[in-house]
């Protein structure tokens, strides 16, 4: 089951957020978002610190797990972060956030002559093919 | 004065084979109406910003394809001079012929082509404010370019038109020639 | 050199949807006949064509990344193989060649013999070695390398449409960036 879904451009602002079966709402949005974000940062250099062989933090970290969730993470080398949170049982959705960059958000966001890079995605085309390819999962 | 050793006239005509990535024509595009948007007053201007653009292609457009395409002869009926738009002119553009060319059943003076999947119109998907916006206004001027260099003067303008059971509009490029032009016709 | 990339660019290349590259050449073309019209100055024409390039270098490395799926670069030569063999040929079309390296291997030539840009164009003489007519690609470059932590600068050497050579632009390498906190997260 799939909770939300965050997508972080360069500056760390969230370009685009949705979200599905949450049953707890949250209190202040743009916080957790900026948590999140923060979060992020330190645990990527933590992994880099910690890692008995170099790594690249960027590539080498996949998700993690809590009891009622779990987090899936993909970051590309231009530095746009896709996250999405689920239930802790769903299986590895880094394939699938890595089509979500490349068949719809290159196609539909960054191709998009009026889509300004440093504002949130609202237009229907990036939108509506973004929803089919979660509803089969959740 | 030094000369380059091939100047351009001595260059073989390209035979316009080669390709390149839509994405490119895409993003070179992209680039072209955020700057006329960044120079015009009222968003009405943006198409003709463009149009004017395109207008400056034509009549280079047609002497390549004229030369390359058709032995240096040139079309001077209407009905020759719109198949060749239709089907030369569009092959060349867009890979492709037009998908019709239809003579309005409104007004004597109007022809419409139109392309069920216009290249320019791919990417663009325009936020409310610009809801009307029609990015082959570009393709418009190319064609109003073609025709008044090969002296048809017309008014050319791109519209949207929705098709029934299809998700996409299809691009209708509305020719309207001048009065001189029909009048030499009949 | 390493025939990797070669290979790739072509993979790449035939893979993608294209458009015919004479659409591409006169849009372009339209495009700078614009900026010279509504600039009187030719060197800031040169600027907003580097601007307009860097533009859609920010963009066009996303898709880049995602149709060539290249991971992160060893060095500065392994980056310039990749943008000379990969990057060009997969927007382009043609591939460009690497030379003069400098000793600290910062610096390098991309020298570009097939430049799809140019076709049909030829600089009056007062434009010879003022109007650098490809100055897009030098943008296009410095937006693309900037969103992969590289910080650098191009610069056209020649210009196929002033010299009798082909064309060449000077790439160097000024700063690495570091995947720094984002202002207003501390």
């Amino acid at each position: 089951m799939i909770y939300n879904i965050y997508i972080f451009n360069k500056d760390g602002l969230c370009v685009y957020y949705e979200e599905w079966n949450k049953r707890k709402q949250s209190v202040n949005l743009a916080e957790d978002q900026k948590l999140l974000f923060g979060m992020l940062y330190s645990l990527k250099a933590f992994i880099s610190t910690s890692s008995p062989k170099p790594i690249d933090p960027k590539t080498g970290f996949h998700c993690f797990k809590t009891s009622t969730y779990k987090l899936h993470y993909y970051e590309t080398l231009s530095c746009i972060k896709f996250i999405i949170l689920t239930d802790p049982n769903t299986p590895d959705l880094r394939e699938d956030l890595k089509k979500i960059y490349s068949s719809i958000f290159v196609e539909y966001v960054v191709k998009n002559p009026i889509y300004q890079l440093k504002s949130t995605i609202k237009f229907y085309a990036f939108v509506n093919p973004i929803k089919p390819n979660f509803k089969q999962k959740t | 004065m030094n000369r380059p050793q091939t100047n351009i006239v001595d260059r073989p005509v390209s035979k316009g084979k080669a390709e390149v990535n839509i994405s490119s024509f895409a993003f070179l595009f992209s680039e072209m109406i955020q700057y006329c948007q960044d120079r015009i007053k009222a968003g009405h201007e943006l198409e003709k910003k463009l149009s004017d653009m395109g207008y400056s292609i034509g009549p280079r457009l047609l002497e390549l394809l004229c030369v390359r395409e058709k032995n240096s002869k040139r079309e001077t009926k209407l009905l020759g001079i719109l198949s060749f738009i239709h089907t030369t002119v569009w092959k060349s553009l867009f890979g492709k012929t037009a998908d019709s060319l239809e003579k309005s059943t409104e007004a004597e003076d109007e022809y419409m082509i139109s392309d069920n999947n216009m290249v320019v119109n791919k990417f663009i998907s325009l936020p409310k404010h610009l809801g009307s916006l029609n990015c082959a206004a570009f393709v418009a001027g190319i064609i109003e370019g073609i025709l008044c260099s090969a002296e048809f003067p017309a008014r050319v303008t791109a519209h949207n038109v929705t098709v029934e059971g299809k998700k996409f509009p299809k691009t209708v490029i509305l020719i309207k020639f001048n009065p001189e032009v029909i009048e030499r016709n009949i | 050199m390493n025939k990797k990339y070669d290979k790739l660019g072509t993979d790449v290349f035939n893979k993608v949807e294209k458009i015919s590259s004479e659409l591409f050449t006169l849009t372009y073309g339209a495009l700078v006949t614009q900026l010279i019209k509504d600039y009187e100055d030719i060197e800031q024409v040169n600027i907003k064509l580097e601007q307009m390039g860097y533009n859609i270098g920010i963009r066009l490395i996303e898709e880049f990344l995602a149709k060539s799926g290249i991971g992160r670069c060893q060095d500065f030569i392994e980056t310039a193989e990749v943008i000379a063999k990969v990057g060009f040929k997969m927007f382009l079309g043609v591939t460009a060649h690497i030379s003069d390296w400098d000793s600290d291997k910062k610096e390098f030539h991309l020298i570009i013999e097939d430049n799809p840009l140019i076709d049909f164009v030829e600089l009056p003489d007062h434009y010879k070695h003022k109007l650098y007519y490809s100055n897009i690609l030098c943008g296009v470059i410095r937006g693309a390398l900037e969103m992969v932590q590289m910080k650098v600068k191009c610069t056209f050497v020649k210009c196929a449409l002033s010299d009798e050579s082909t064309s060449e632009i000077k790439v160097v390498l000024e700063e690495v960036l570091s995947d720094l906190i984002p202002v207003g997260y501390d």
